[in-house]
């Protein structure tokens, strides 16, 4: 903490001598922190790595959460009149499930990506902004644990993840569920916005050189394209948030039909986040699996300016279709017919990635790892999910499957189907880069075919469930509308249910093989290049240094570390490896980078987090408390505000000698 | 690894395919989208069997280009491909290839959109006010209701909604408290009441029948127990209904159980309830003020209740289970007499109605507990738990028996 | 080591101890003094023992460096505010005590900010050897609570004189006021960051100015109070006129405008330029002169007038009789209406009908006062 510096041990004194100056024994606790190997240093990190980790591994956890909620709604669902949960709590749980998975799972899993991966694609040492990084972070968690405290303070939201007014005031949920939904994701919130524009910064000005935008790794460009997304979307839900919390708590009448106020507002403002937020959900898993494919097919993407440009052009049309989700909720039929053209002109984008994928692995040398695996059940399920979304840009028929479980079936195939399928692509591909260590293969192949069987019988019946007219967001079902025959709901509620449970064993498989990479002795530390990969990230060590590269490399290709690998035979027009990854690295880390320049730890970031949950908890119960919050937030901005953005060199305990000795570091020594 | 991969994309082409031929084998469900009953739902089905068709198809040849790449170019040992970034012709002919698709299908879809949205030749006009968590239908007696229909008076009903064949009925529908959807997967697509806000929905049935739907807009606690049914008669049946349904009130003959139902009924219920032309002992009418116990403001009208055979949003059958499918799976010809027979002494569902009167929040999760009222401005949200006794039930059972 | 100050506080301590003791034994039953007397010694021994293990201060005569370099022997104590605010915190506090608790209040918070500093000082200036470190360190640790409170009351001040400024003056000014002076501080913001060689006191000159300039004008228009529409309607209570009540100047004047409600109208009554009142209705495709509402339900009327005159919309639903008690009763007619309506304009006027029309003896009606046989039939089911 840098508001206390000890002053430099020796101080000229008039006449030009040196004395030695104890200083005040007070300030060690006020010291900046310097690096160490405790649990100390992730909470004072400001390592883009390690908060990816962090990002993942919070991440990770509350997908068991949200996916235990699932479990809960599959088992009250299994048959007729369910009795595994109260009418109350399935509206909880359904509520969280979704909140949990797109706000606390599948974003912020993206982060982690994003976080890790962006800065090593595109040569960079760090992301602009280390400590609005770890802000960031330390918001999203504090923000994810705060929703789920609601838990214990009375029941969840129970409003739907959607939150339509008026439903979510206070007299329709009085509860105190959905304020902790609304102070949650406000807090959340700021972790995307700072997260967006701290990646667009790096991205834009931190490449390395000859790494044109043309050039950079397909990931990086679909996370650029998603910060983007964000930098837009989340000031929309932020005032529609702002709007329901002062309806809520300052009996503002925003939604008030009695005060002249038109509920549709709401629907407008969410979904004007809401449509661009599915595109913040899959577009990186889109990035995962463009670099996934090409590295496990040998080849280059195929027509990768046209998968980038498709990238943003979903970016941009994102923006014109969000009333498709409001088809039935009274729009005139002008504007019906208008959004549903706009959401069939997306899907041409969107299928042009299809098809690249497809051509990219046409022709190639496929190897059938795990990870090409997923990325390969992400096409085919996407697919699946992209047709059912065509029907759905089909107005007149929407408006019989909206808000049935064919809907229910649909987005589950984009975001379970494809985000996470990509998502669990990414952890394969880039498991070894992150810890060391490979993913065991085998237990891999049971965990990816668990998750295909199990993905699919859960979610493939609810096409028929909702074409057979079972609408979601239904605690119960009752069997005198279940109808008879093979289609009747009962049959398929059931496989779908059972479906779940696979996949929960599925997605278990993966977390047993994480311990089992990890503990067992006989997983030896994976090879420097383990899959014989193109992109950046790969030409550094494992785990990358905190700096990352030794040495910045200069950027000639697409695909740069494949092309130091690889070269054409000018007559045969054969490709033949003319370097190993080893010798490529060692090539390039023979003339080292000189004094380079890190920036350092800092206990700002989470003391500013952890004034946010604190403000909100004082907000719902006791405005004394809300003051205090207040009075620590300022304090710690204010701290934070004087703090330097690196620590002088006095600051810390004697550095310890550099390892190669080859160069100088000014950074923190590395635990 | 190739096959069981393989495997897999046929089984879900087979998936796809399963979900194409669906309609053709889908029984009974009464709630199928794609078994339309009227020319509404025809339109849509038109449309989107041709769209699911193509899905389909294009979702076959994706998939079996994936199995086909998978199969032919799996590592052999061959050499490594030419580092090849894409052919322009490729990429433009299979981006064109699917504009051309989506334009084939954008076509009939504005179409439709605008065939589905016409009202210019309506034929009756039918209030449909949703709240927690049942519907609630009035029948205005201005203009053609009145002047084709034989509608002296409004009617007020709920749970059924009762409309003429072959009739385009424009519904207009709100709400009063949160948004509510009303969905007639048979007869069209869904739309939603919105409150403080007016939106309509064309209905026409093409066969005399009982088509059944249920809320699809989450709408708190009990959003599974909001159903409801659409009843097509045939016109001389629904004159029959419309007689009835505006019939004088006849209070039950004195010294009989439901006499003593009555005045249960004046006690207890008719604070919310409405029993058109009841009248308290010195004969002023009783008009039920709900909006002084309910946050919506409203309960079910209960004048004709046993000519409807559901009650409770639609939950529950007010039939037994053989009077119930003698009803339902009645053919065209031989439902309207049945359907205006309503709920006899025999038939009547004894078990569900009687615990919905001894414990209603039990049977249907409602936000009713008298310690919470505060949160409500005082106000339940559904129907309170009344404690009557075993007699006083069976008063009201008696009672509510002749409501028809 | 048993020091100099160290005897004298072991003794107060020993002493103290004994005073309990002897407390206890001449007050039987009355234990607080000795408890008292215990803390006492408690505290003294604490306090020897801290002088014991400081030495007194003093330093070790075989430590020849310390001569030169503690923090005694550097500098003396500098110049402070702290003794003159404690001071002037301290009659604040008094006159507070005198006069009103309002300022007792400020007095205190004055008092233990005064103290805090001046104790921070304190301690800031023998932290070390090094003056230009002292400094520091008392503003490492002092900055982060004087700078949010002074910045937090500098705010204020700009806010409060703004929003005096801006309620004193005519709606139209204020907004032409407001353009001026972001147009002149950004131009001079501008100019500044371009010429960074610009004197720092120079810059904090003009910016002291402008902000004695601002809180003086805002005091003034605060002293002279609001603009006079302002007050009329406050008056007239403007935001809650809503009912039938006489026509006001305020609120029917300035009642014309267009709003932006109509998908959420359950009709629109549109009173024709030649006087006739009839409704358009969702869902009916001719001009209709009756229309339905749903009982118990929020429902908004769009009110159009296309004649020459104001006019306003009167929805009638009905009466309530009160039961004052004693037999008598209290009829009120239960009425919605729009403010008045200048040619062209339109208002909304959102109603919840609890009662059918059939229970009622009067019909329900639309009408316009002032124009005869302007009637619409309202039918509440």
């Amino acid at each position: 903490m840098a508001i206390i510096e000890r002053p430099s041990t020796e101080i000229a004194v008039a006449g030009g001598a040196t004395v030695g100056v104890k200083p005040s024994e007070a300030l060690g606790v006020f010291k900046r922190p310097a690096a160490s190997n405790s649990w100390r240093d992730w909470i004072v990190t400001v390592d883009h790595k390690k908060l990816g980790i962090m990002y993942g591994v919070a991440a990770f956890a509350f997908f068991i959460i949200g996916g235990v909620e699932a479990l809960l709604i599959r088992l009250q669902l299994m048959g007729p009149d369910g009795k595994v949960l109260s009418a109350d709590q399935y509206n909880q749980m359904f509520t969280m499930h979704a909140t949990t998975m797109v706000f606390l799972f599948v974003m912020p899993m993206v982060s982690a990506f994003a976080n890790y991966f962006i800065p090593l694609q595109i040569g960079a040492r760090d992301v602009a902004f280390p400590r609005i990084n770890a802000f960031g972070f330390w918001c999203w968690l504090f923000g994810g644990i705060f929703l789920n405290t609601s838990w214990f303070l009375g029941g969840a939201a129970d409003g739907g993840w959607f939150m339509y007014a008026p439903n979510s005031s206070t007299l329709f949920s009085p509860s105190h569920g959905v304020d902790f939904w609304v102070l949650g994701l406000q807090i959340t919130g700021i972790a995307s916005l700072t997260g967006a524009i701290n990646l667009i910064v790096t991205v834009l000005n931190m490449r390395a050189p000859g790494m044109k935008l043309m050039r950079m790794p397909i990931f990086t460009w679909m996370a650029l394209v998603v910060q983007f997304l964000l930098l837009f979307a989340m000031p929309v839900i932020t005032v529609a948030l702002f709007l329901l919390s002062f309806q809520r708590t300052f009996d503002a009448t925003f939604f008030d039909v009695a005060a002249g106020a038109d509920p549709l507002l709401w629907q407008h403002l969410f979904w004007i986040f809401g449509h661009p937020e599915v595109y913040i959900l899959i577009l990186p898993s889109f990035g995962i699996v463009s670099e996934v494919i090409p590295v496990f097919s040998k080849k280059p993407l195929f027509g990768y300016p046209i998968v980038a440009m498709s990238g943003a052009a979903i970016g941009f049309v994102g923006w014109g279709v969000w009333a498709h989700h409001m088809f039935a909720s009274g729009l005139g039929p002008v504007s019906v017919a208008v959004f549903s053209m706009a959401t069939m002109a997306i899907a041409v984008p969107t299928g042009v990635k299809i098809v690249n994928w497809v051509m990219t692995m046409w022709g190639g040398k496929l190897k059938f790892s795990v990870a090409m695996l997923f990325a390969i059940g992400l096409v085919v399920q996407f697919t699946i999910g992209g047709l059912s979304g065509v029907t759905h840009s089909v107005a007149p028929s929407d408006t019989q499957q909206t808000d049935t479980y064919y809907i229910v079936a649909h987005f589950h195939y984009v975001l379970f189907g494809g985000a996470i399928f990509g998502l669990f692509a990414g952890f394969y591909y880039w498991w070894p880069k992150m810890f060391r260590k490979q993913l065991n293969e085998g237990l891999g192949q049971w965990n990816f075919w668990l998750m295909v069987i199990g993905m699919n019988m859960t979610f493939g019946p609810m096409h028929i469930l909702g074409l057979q007219g079972q609408p979601r967001r239904m605690g119960v079902w009752t069997e005198a509308r279940a109808g008879e025959g093979f289609f009747n709901i009962g049959f398929w509620n059931m496989i779908a249910s059972i479906g779940s449970l696979i996949l929960a064993v599925g997605v278990l498989l993966f977390i047993i093989n994480i311990v089992y990479t990890h503990k067992s002795k006989r997983v030896p530390i994976a090879p420097l290049d383990p899959w014989d990969a193109r992109s950046l990230e790969w030409m550094t060590s494992s785990p990358p240094a905190e700096h990352n590269f030794d040495a910045i490399p200069a950027i000639n290709h697409l695909d740069e570390f494949f092309h130091r690998k690889y070269a054409e035979d000018p007559t045969t027009h054969e490709i033949k490896q003319v370097a190993t990854a080893e010798e490529v690295l060692a090539d390039m880390n023979a003339h080292p980078d000189e004094h380079i320049h890190m920036p350092s730890r800092s206990y700002w970031p989470i003391l500013v987090a952890l004034a946010l949950p604190i403000i909100c908890y004082g907000l719902i119960y006791n405005r004394l408390l809300m003051a205090v919050g207040a009075a620590f937030l300022l304090l710690t901005m204010f701290g934070w505000a004087m703090e330097p953005s690196t620590a002088p060199d006095d600051d810390f305990d004697p550095p310890a000698p550099s390892e190669g000795g080859g160069h100088t570091k000014e950074l923190a020594p590395l635990g | 690894m190739n096959n069981p991969r393989r495997r897999r994309v046929l089984t879900l082409a087979g998936i796809a395919a399963g979900l194409l031929t669906l309609a053709g084998c889908a029984k009974d469900a009464p709630q199928d989208t794609w078994q339309p009953a009227g020319p509404n739902a025809e339109m849509i089905d038109n449309l989107q069997q041709p769209v699911f068709l193509v899905a389909g198809i294009v979702g076959v040849i994706v998939m079996a280009a994936v199995a086909w790449a998978v199969f032919r170019y799996r590592d052999r040992g061959q050499a490594i491909p030419e580092q090849t970034h894409g052919k322009p012709a490729i990429e433009i002919t299979l981006t064109i290839i699917p504009v051309l698709i989506l334009i084939g299908v954008a076509i009939p879809t504005t179409s439709t959109i605008f065939d589905l949205a016409k009202t210019d030749d309506t034929e009756m006009v039918i209030n449909v006010t949703g709240q927690q968590w049942w519907w609630e239908y009035d029948y205005p007696a201005i203009g053609d209701n009145a002047d084709k229909y034989g509608l002296s008076q409004p009617i007020v009903t709920s749970g059924q909604l009762v409309i003429p064949e072959n009739t385009k009925v424009l519904l207009r529908v709100t709400s009063r408290d949160v948004i509510h959807s009303y969905w007639i997967p048979k007869l069209n697509g869904k739309k939603d009441g919105v409150p403080g806000r007016v939106h309509l929905l064309r209905l026409e049935g093409s066969k005399p029948g009982i088509y059944a739907g249920q809320c699809t807009e989450f709408c708190g606690l009990s959003h599974s127990y909001m159903r409801m049914e659409t009843i097509v008669l045939k016109r001389a049946d629904f004159d029959v209904w419309v007689a009835n349904q505006l019939a004088p009130y006849e209070s039950p003959a004195e010294g009989t159980l439901a006499k003593e139902g009555e005045s249960l009924y004046i006690q207890q219920c008719s604070r919310c309830h409405q029993v058109n032309g009841l009248a308290d002992a010195e004969g002023n009418l009783i008009v039920s003020a709900p909006e002084q116990y309910v946050v919506s403001g409203a309960a079910p009208n209960l004048t004709n209740l046993m000519t409807r055979i559901t009650f409770a949003g639609a939950s529950w059958d007010l039939l037994t289970q053989q009077c119930r499918d003698d009803v339902w799976k009645a053919s065209a010809n031989e439902f309207g007499a049945k359907y205006l027979s309503g709920v006899s002494a025999d038939c009547l569902n004894q078990k569900d109605l009687r615990e919905w009167l001894r414990n209603s929040p039990e049977k249907k999760p409602m936000y009713v507990d008298p310690t919470k009222l505060q949160e409500t401005n005082g106000k339940y949200r559904g129907m309170p738990a009344l404690g009557l006794t075993e007699d006083q039930i069976d008063a009201l059972v008696a009672y509510l028996l002749e409501r028809k | 080591m048993i020091t100099t100050s160290s005897k004298l506080l072991y003794g107060l301590g020993a002493g103290s101890l004994a005073a309990g003791f002897v407390w206890f034994i001449t007050n039987e039953g009355q234990q607080l003094g000795s408890v008292m007397f215990a803390f006492l010694a408690v505290a003294f021994i604490f306090m020897g023992a801290i002088a014991s293990y400081t030495r007194d201060g003093h330093i070790l005569s075989t430590d020849t460096s310390a001569h030169g370099s503690s923090a005694a022997a550097q500098k003396s104590v500098g110049r402070s505010l702290w003794p003159f605010g404690t001071a002037v915190s301290a009659g604040v506090t008094v006159v507070g005590l005198i006069s009103s608790p309002g300022i007792f209040k400020v007095g205190v918070a004055l008092l233990i900010a005064m103290l805090a500093e001046w104790m921070v000082s304190n301690w800031a200036e023998r932290a070390s050897a090094s003056n230009e470190y002292n400094i520091k360190v008392r503003d490492y640790i002092v900055h982060p609570l004087e700078l949010p409170i002074a910045g937090a009351l500098l705010l204020s001040v700009i806010v409060l004189s703004m929003s005096r400024v801006f309620l004193a003056l005519d709606k139209s000014a204020g907004a032409i006021v407001f353009a001026v002076a972001g147009a002149v501080i950004l131009f001079f913001g501008t100019l500044i960051a371009l010429r960074r060689d610009v004197n720092r006191r120079v810059v904090g000159g003009i910016l002291g100015v402008v902000l004695l300039a601002l809180a003086g004008t805002g005091v003034a228009t605060a002293l002279d109070g609001e603009r006079e529409q302002l007050v009329e309607a406050a008056e007239e209570d403007h935001f809650a006129h809503r009912g039938c009540t006489e026509e006001k100047e305020y609120s029917d004047k300035k009642a014309s405008r267009a709003v932006a409600m109509k998908s959420s109208v359950q009709a629109a009554v549109i009173l024709s330029d030649e006087g006739v009142l009839y409704a358009e209705v969702d869902g009916y495709e001719t001009a209709q002169t009756a229309i339905t509402l749903q009982r118990s339900n929020p429902s908004t009327i769009l009110f159009i007038n296309e004649t020459d005159d104001a006019r306003r919309m009167v929805l009638s639903y009905g009466k309530v009789v009160e039961d004052l008690g004693g037999g008598v009763e209290k009829e009120t007619a239960l009425e919605a209406c729009t403010s008045k309506v200048e040619k062209g304009g339109q208002q909304a006027v959102t109603v919840v009908i609890p009662k059918p029309s059939s229970a009622s003896d009067e019909p329900f009606t639309i009408t316009v006062p002032g124009v005869d046989g302007a009637k619409i039939d309202v039918f509440v089911p």
